[in-house]
């Protein structure tokens, strides 16, 4: 059987030749990779810096055997257990406004998924110039209010999903639930663009 | 004249700037994507240059902290 048997033949031929740039492996980026991988995108570009620590296993997917493990390391593992016929390109390294194109230059689109706000801000101004759609997020911290979390289009090209005003601060710590809902929005817009229906 | 900031409708006067706009509104120029007018500004454009036109439309807002 095919992959996610749903997908129509021309859903299917776009949604391959597809090739999506991660940036950030954490809450929103491993979350969000789940769901792509799910829909039967297998082209990534994932780079992240990090390792897996204990604080993480609150939101992000991974497990409590892959602490110390570089994510996007143990993300591509955890994405290979879904489906194993991926091609990933991984980068355990931060990205920086020298690199960003260099990595992501060669995405259909990029996925947004840091979590310093300075580290968002220069991703998206290094990459919205090259022309294609990024799906960033701000705003995802706390409980509750799932319906403040929308996607909004910006200009031409840029989607923002979350509610764009709870960052994480020690009253609004980052729960799973409301990262995952921001994740599934930017995984959607994603297979939106891909598929060219509406966002 | 009326602009559009935020998906609110405000008054202001013939020959504000875009910058004098954002600073009565208290927006915080760090971390700012701004959309004027269907497009996203270049964070190097000088916004004491724009003047403002009835029916703009802004979008300003920080980007925060959490991924």
């Amino acid at each position: 059987m095919a992959f996610n048997p749903y997908l129509g033949a021309a859903e299917r031929a776009r949604i391959e030749a597809a090739r999506v740039g991660v940036a950030g492996a954490g809450g929103l980026g491993s979350n969000c990779l789940a769901h792509l991988v799910r829909c039967g995108v297998r082209r990534f570009v994932i780079a992240d810096f990090d390792t897996v620590s204990e604080s993480n296993l609150n939101r992000q997917f991974f497990f409590a055997d892959q602490l110390g493990m570089p994510k996007v390391e143990a993300v591509a593992a955890n994405l290979r257990r879904i489906n194993s016929a991926l091609e990933l390109e991984l980068y355990p390294e931060r990205v920086t406004a020298e690199n960003a194109v260099r990595r992501f230059g060669s995405c259909d689109v990029t996925v947004e998924a840091f979590d310093d706000p300075d580290a968002k801000t220069m991703l998206i101004r290094a990459l919205l110039p090259l022309g294609k759609p990024v799906v960033a997020a701000s705003g995802i911290a706390g409980w509750g209010r799932s319906n403040t979390m929308r996607v909004q289009r910006i200009g031409q090209r840029l989607y923002m999903a979350g509610d764009r005003a709870t960052g994480i601060s020690e009253e609004t710590p980052p729960h799973s639930p409301r990262v995952g809902i921001a994740a599934a929005q930017q995984a959607n817009t994603v297979m939106a663009l891909i598929l060219g229906v509406e966002i | 004249m009326k602009i559009n900031f935020n998906e609110n409708e405000y008054e202001t006067e013939a020959g504000t700037t875009l910058a004098a706009f954002l600073a009565a509104q208290k927006v915080n120029t760090a971390r700012l994507i701004l959309e004027y007018n269907g497009e996203v500004l270049d964070p190097a454009a000088e916004l004491s240059g724009i003047v403002l036109n009835e029916g703009d439309r802004i979008n300003a807002f920080s980007l925060v902290a959490g991924g």
